[in-house]
């Protein structure tokens, strides 16, 4: 009886698993390194981004869109040809005090700069920035 | 039991999904912009940046800021420094192989040259505190892309096209007693 119960939920738990696996995982971390400094540690299913931001009132985003609107086809076109590239280290700068890496690994563009004040990680599904980037782009911009 | 083998069904068939796609992705060899700057001092800056052509072919158009439109750039007075660089490109590309400009001063020598397809642009410092050496190799077919627009545009992207088109090419070393800038091209995704 338990088996006939549990086999549907668990085998629904793992298709959501595989789904947000595919998705993938918006992920950000600040780490301040000074004593009582930030330590900010953000990881998001990506599925989730382009479905919470239809929780957002239009007006505020259509507010938001403004500025970014002129890169929205930018971000798009950028995002789809980048995760049909194999992994690749795009930038990398070093000088003696900071360290900025920009790299394509598997669906993730991340982005990690290390300096003495702090260390930062963002990464992101290429395929998430495109829906945010497309999601915005049709909004009509705000009267 | 019997409800174990749908399940796995569905988790293989879930794999093979994710699988497919990022091999689909990875199948496709693509050509690449690097650009490697290496500073020799102690505070040992350094550069890299990888760019597929194909993204900048892609990307290029999309961007419509000051002069930079749907992947051309416009040059009202085609005029840099003084120097009218749409009909100089135009005199290079109608002209015979052979060295165009050659001007050895007390500063610098510079010495412009067209030769088996390519345009070369050589300058080497010759003052007490620099001996830096520029090296700038272009593929003309690369220059005739770029001029392929109006009179007053340059065509960025049908440049790219050309450029992604031509063999691996080295197109600018810069070396001084300090550092070393290189910009080159080929099917590698690495700039070591």
């Amino acid at each position: 009886m338990l088996a006939k119960v549990m086999l549907p939920v668990l085998g629904a738990a793992v298709l959501a698993a595989v789904y947000v696996i595919n998705e993938g995982a918006v992920r950000v971390a600040v780490d301040e390194q000074k004593p009582g400094g930030t330590h900010l540690h953000l990881l998001l299913p990506a599925a989730l981004v382009p479905a919470g931001m239809k929780l957002v009132p239009d007006e505020k985003l259509r507010e938001a869109t403004v500025q970014a609107r002129p890169w929205l086809p930018t971000i798009e076109a950028a995002s789809r040809e980048l995760a049909r590239l194999p992994d690749s280290d795009l930038v990398e700068v070093r000088d003696a005090r900071e360290h900025v890496r920009i790299a394509k690994r598997g669906a993730l563009l991340v982005i990690d700069v290390e300096s003495p004040q702090e260390t930062v990680h963002v990464s992101f599904p290429l395929r998430t920035a495109g829906e945010v980037a497309r999601q915005l782009e049709s909004l009509q911009p705000a009267s | 039991m019997k409800r174990a083998f749908p399940l796995a069904l569905v988790l293989v068939a879930a794999a093979a999904a994710v699988v497919s796609t990022a091999s689909a992705q990875a199948a496709q060899p693509d050509r690449w912009l690097h650009v490697r700057v290496d500073n020799a001092d102690a505070k040992g800056e350094m550069v890299r940046v990888n760019v597929p052509l194909s993204l900048a072919e892609k990307v290029l158009p999309t961007i419509n800021n000051e002069r930079l439109r749907h992947g051309k750039v416009t040059m009202d007075q085609a005029n840099v420094h003084g120097v009218d660089l749409r009909a100089l490109l135009d005199a290079v590309r109608a002209a015979r192989d052979g060295e165009f400009v050659s001007v050895q001063g007390s500063g610098s020598d510079v010495h412009v040259a067209k030769e088996a397809g390519y345009l070369l642009v050589h300058v080497r410092e010759n003052k007490e505190t620099s001996h830096k050496r520029v090296e700038i190799r272009v593929p003309l077919t690369v220059v005739n892309a770029l001029l392929s627009a109006g009179n007053n545009e340059l065509d960025l992207v049908a440049a790219i096209r050309a450029l992604a088109a031509h063999a691996d090419t080295e197109l600018v070393t810069v070396k001084d007693a300090k550092s070393t800038v290189r910009i080159w091209v080929d099917s590698r995704n690495t700039a070591d």
